[in-house]
Parts: C-alpha cells; sequence; structure tokens
C-alpha cells in the first residue's frame, strides 16, 4: 500500500456515539469510528454484533436512534446524487436481473453513474476481475464467485473515492479472492479509503491498515494488526531441533533470542508470534466475559 | 437533480428497459407475450356475430382490448418492483447516482414499452385476421398514441401498489384488485351491467376509458359505453390527468419504495423465500 493517510484532513467517514436498536433489541450501543482517507480499515466480530448495521447507516439504509454519522461530511440519508458518486458499495445478497447479460448489467450500472460523474468502461472493469470472456454470458449462468467479482466491478466503475464491502470475498475461492484483494490494494493505491466486514482474519491481516473490532453493539479494539497483536501478552515461541532433541522457548524478543542461537547447528527453526486471529479470540473472549 | 443530468438519466434508464425488454422480446418471453395476443384474436373471432342484445361481442371486445390491455402496464410494474426487490435491484440503485429516478424512468420505459408491442400485436392481428370488422388505416394509426397513453396513464399505480405491496402475498392481494378492474372495465361487457358504485370507480380509473377511446376509433357503436355515449374529450382528459398527476406524485412514492431497501431486508427477504421453497 503507498497511498499515505492524513489525519489531519476531515475524516471520510465519522459516526459519534451511534446508537440503534431494532425494537427493543439494542444494535449499536454507542459506536465512535472515524475512517481517513486512504484507509482500509477492516470490522471484525461474531456474527449478530453489528457490523452490517453499521454499514447500513453509512449508505443511509438505517437512521441512528441516536448519535451522529457521517460520510465526506454529510448525512447520508439526505445525500444527493454527487455524494452518491463517490461510493460503491458490495455486499453478498445480489441475484438481480439474472436473465441480463453481464454487459447489460454493467453497461446500465456505467450509465447511471454517467449521470452524475466519469466512470470507466465495462471493457475496462470486467477486464481488472478477470471476467472479461463472461461479457455476454447471462448474470444467471455465473458460479456464486463470479457473480460476486462482477459485483465488485460494478462497484468499481464509478471509481469511487469510498468502497464499503460487507464480507465481499465470502463463498470466493483463493484464487478470486486473491485477486480481489490485489483490485483492493489497487484502489487505495489511487487513493481509495475502504471500509470491510470480513469474518477471514487473514483477509483483515493482508488487507487492513487498521482494524476495529466489534462485540456487543460496541467497538472494542480499534488498532493496527501489530497494535492488537502486541496487546496479548502472549510471547512469541522459538522452536528447533539440536542433537536431535526438540526445544521450546518462549520470549517476547525472538530477534534478540535468535542471535544466541548457534545456526549452523540446530534444524527445524521455527517463529510463531501471536497472530490476528490469537488476538481477536482474546479480545471477544474477555468482551464476553466481562 | 441538475437539470443537465436530464438526458444522461434518461438514456440510463433507456438503457436499464433494453435490459428489462431482451429477455421479454426473445425465445419464451416472446412467446408468452403472444400467446395473449392470440387469445384475444380467437375469442374475438369465435364471438364474432351478434349477442342476445344485436352487439357484436367480438369487435367490440377486440377493439377494447386493444385500449383496456394498457392497464397491465399497472401489473407489470408491481411484478417487477418486487423482483428488483428481492433480487437486491432496488437497494443497488437506492445507492447509485440518481438511482431510484432513473429506475422509475426505465421502468416506465420498460413496461410501457412491453404492453404496447402487445396492443399493436393485437392490432396487426386484428387487421390481418377481420371478421365482421375491417379498420382503415387512419383508423389503425389513430389506435397508436391511444394505446400510448393508455400505457403510460396506468404506469404510475403500478408505482404506488408497488410500494406498498412489499411481500408475495401482499403482492398477490394487490393483484386481485387490478385484476377486477380489468374485468370490469368494459372490456367484455357494457359498463351499465355493473353496480353504480363500480361504474363509479371505473370512471375515475385509466381502464375503462382507454377501451373507451380504442371501441370509438375502432367500432364506433357506443352501445358499450356509460350512459350510452362516446365522451372522448373526457376520456382523453381523464387519461392525461393520471399521467400529469400520477407522476407528481411518482417521487413522493418512489422514495416510500426505496426507503426501507437495506442489506439486512434483502437478506430476510431471500432467506423467507429459500425457507418458503424448502432449501
Amino acid at each position: 500500500m503507498t497511498a499515505t493517510v492524513s489525519p489531519t484532513a476531515p475524516p471520510v467517514i465519522r459516526a459519534d456515539a451511534l446508537h440503534l436498536a431494532y425494537g427493543q433489541t439494542s444494535v449499536l450501543r454507542g459506536v465512535d469510528v472515524d475512517v481517513h482517507g486512504g484507509e482500509v480499515v477492516c470490522l471484525l466480530g461474531p456474527n449478530g454484533v453489528g457490523k452490517t448495521t453499521f454499514v447500513e447507516t453509512l449508505i443511509g439504509s438505517l437512521a441512528p436512534g441516536s448519535g451522529r454519522v457521517r460520510v465526506f461530511g454529510q448525512d447520508p440519508r439526505r445525500a444527493g446524487s454527487g455524494f452518491w458518486a463517490r461510493i460503491g458499495l458490495v455486499q453478498q445478497n445480489w441475484t438481480d436481473h439474472p436473465k441480463w447479460r453481464v454487459k447489460d448489467q454493467l453497461e446500465w450500472i456505467r450509465a447511471i453513474q454517467l449521470s452524475a460523474a466519469p466512470a470507466d468502461t465495462v471493457a475496462q472493469v470486467l477486464d481488472a476481475v478477470g471476467l472479461a470472456d463472461k461479457a455476454d454470458s447471462r448474470l444467471s449462468r455465473l458460479s456464486g464467485g463470479q457473480r460476486r467479482m462482477i459485483d465488485f466491478a460494478a462497484a468499481l466503475l464509478g471509481r469511487p473515492e469510498l468502497l464499503v464491502l460487507d464480507e465481499p470475498t465470502t463463498g470466493l475461492d483463493p484464487v478470486s479472492k486473491a485477486r480481489l484483494h490485489d483490485l483492493i490494494l489497487d484502489r487505495v493505491d489511487e487513493s481509495a479509503t475502504v471500509l470491510m466486514t470480513t469474518h477471514d482474519l487473514a483477509e483483515a491481516e493482508r488487507l487492513a491498515s487498521r482494524v476495529l473490532i466489534m462485540s456487543g453493539g460496541r467497538i472494542i479494539a480499534d488498532d493496527t494488526v501489530p497494535g492488537l497483536r502486541e496487546r496479548l501478552s502472549t510471547d512469541a515461541e522459538v522452536t528447533w531441533v539440536q542433537d536431535g532433541e526438540r526445544h521450546v522457548h518462549a520470549t517476547a524478543e525472538p530477534e534478540r533470542f535468535l542471535q544466541r542461537l548457534d545456526l549452523t547447528a540446530i534444524s527445524g527453526l521455527t517463529v510463531t508470534r501471536p497472530t490476528l486471529e490469537d488476538a481477536y479470540l482474546a479480545l471477544v473472549d474477555k468482551e464476553k466475559q466481562s | 437533480m441538475n437539470p443537465r443530468a436530464i438526458p444522461a438519466v434518461v438514456r440510463a434508464g433507456a438503457r436499464q428497459a433494453a435490459g428489462d425488454l431482451r429477455p421479454v422480446l426473445w425465445g419464451r418471453g416472446l412467446v408468452g407475450q403472444l400467446v395473449w395476443v392470440v387469445v384475444i384474436i380467437v375469442v374475438a373471432r369465435i364471438f364474432d356475430g351478434p349477442d342476445s342484445d344485436e352487439m357484436l361481442f367480438g369487435p367490440m371486445f377486440l377493439a377494447g382490448s386493444i385500449g383496456g390491455y394498457g392497464f397491465l402496464v399497472a401489473m407489470v410494474i408491481v411484478g417487477e418492483t418486487y423482483n428488483d426487490r428481492l433480487g437486491g435491484a432496488l437497494l443497488r440503485v437506492r445507492i447509485l447516482p440518481n438511482g431510484p429516478l432513473i429506475w422509475a424512468v426505465g421502468k416506465t420505459f420498460s413496461s410501457v414499452g412491453q404492453t404496447i408491442l402487445t396492443q399493436v400485436a393485437v392490432l396487426v392481428g386484428g387487421t390481418l385476421f377481420h371478421g365482421s370488422w375491417s379498420w382503415s388505416a387512419p383508423q389503425i394509426l389513430l389506435c397508436l398514441p391511444i394505446a400510448l397513453l393508455a400505457a403510460v396513464s396506468a404506469a404510475p399505480l403500478g408505482f404506488l401498489a408497488g410500494s406498498l405491496a412489499r411481500g408475495i402475498f401482499s403482492i398477490m392481494l394487490g393483484f386481485l384488485p387490478m385484476v377486477a378492474v380489468m374485468v370490469t372495465s368494459g372490456v367484455f361487457c357494457p359498463l351499465d351491467v355493473f353496480p353504480r358504485w363500480l361504474q363509479g370507480i371505473q370512471l375515475v380509473l385509466p381502464a375503462y376509458w382507454s377501451g373507451h377511446l380504442t371501441r370509438w376509433v375502432l367500432v364506433g357503436d357506443p352501445s358499450w359505453e356509460f350512459g350510452g355515449a362516446f365522451a372522448p374529450a373526457l376520456a382523453v382528459g381523464v387519461l392525461v390527468a393520471w399521467i400529469v398527476i400520477g407522476y407528481a406524485a411518482v417521487p413522493a412514492v418512489i422514495r416510500r419504495t426505496f426507503r426501507k431497501e437495506s442489506i439486512g431486508s434483502l437478506a430476510r427477504m431471500q432467506s423467507t423465500i429459500r425457507s418458503q421453497a424448502g432449501l
């Protein structure tokens, strides 16, 4: 990622003390989030903690009971066409226009985008997602993963400054997932900002410049991936084999410890650091217990 | 909206309509459309003779169908709105620039286009396979703007019903009164066989007046009409009023349609459909 984040610039997304309830069930309980331009922010959390609900407030589908949400400094529920030209959304439930051809769907979305702002061509975005050969296929004939990639291509058409991705890689095969990750990072290189929800911690580890962990309708952690790892008191674990015997050593500073080993006399050396998954599980578990 | 965006909005609406119409006009979709044309012409030919009131049911039914068929636009829009809600197209356009407006323009184009093609097919079929009736070129040409007027005037009702009915059961309930309006609009029998209150309802809706105009142009016998006389100026006035007042109300109706579209509601709706289908 080469895009620079300027914390002094106004945030692209600002949520202040968001509260939202479905009837008597409180879903968001005081969510405070700032996302700055050029960031890739991954929103993690168990099912049903309010991740998608938070995304819904960003796209104006839901009005918070109290608190305030601003995207590009505007209230999404009162925003005009210029606002929507700056946002691309990918979510996992689109099955619209099954009888349309892929190129018809994308040309239609491009035509809508062109009513407010310039847009990439359909050939460009199809090429980017690697599905140029599917232009004449009916949408109903695509696999779930291909359909998701087409939805991602559709989100790219308007060259959005903000990509809001709600579990965009669910159901994608590893190759498609890797391609989608590259596309996201390409967009970030071109100064786009990304907010994505995911359950895939390896994905968050690869993409996120910052991770938000949500539990019980609140943000319980807001940090970089290394920062979250460091929150765990767990040391790194160094293992090696010497004279036919396996050794294990826990240390907070594995690099310094490695300097003390005679690397010519050992084999099977591994260093295992706490992963984002370890940090996530520990944080969510702690929150549950509290 | 910026007025300079209007051509782009119309272009995007036309592209949406082209996408919607393509499956309708090819293969099985086209067969489905033509079936109705054949049914209408066959029924008109079978009943092309004096009935008990010394009237020709066939020509009356055929002529009234050409105008009255325009009311189907309302049902087409209701069905399309449901499909677009279930597939997520409504959510998609809600977050695109000028999306709801473009969607409404596109739905008007596609539903009106689809219906007019059927109306024209009935007109052409009725001309080619004529019975006791015989239509002149001016009569046929005059029917074209009437078909357009009939179809466009029914569209606002479709948008309204589509915004009120969100689930499959409410859609089906919404279709019932629409079918009732079609059946009692004077296409199948004279309006005066129905109770006064029903005649009153028909006189304020576009369905009766659409068929009234095509019967006026193609048959010229006012015996099926309210009061036993033609009132073409009044008919055009009612249809134009539906278009003007209806489309003035459509933006508010469309806002209501889109207000509830969300990722969560889409997921719930699809989950309900899957569970109803036993999946």
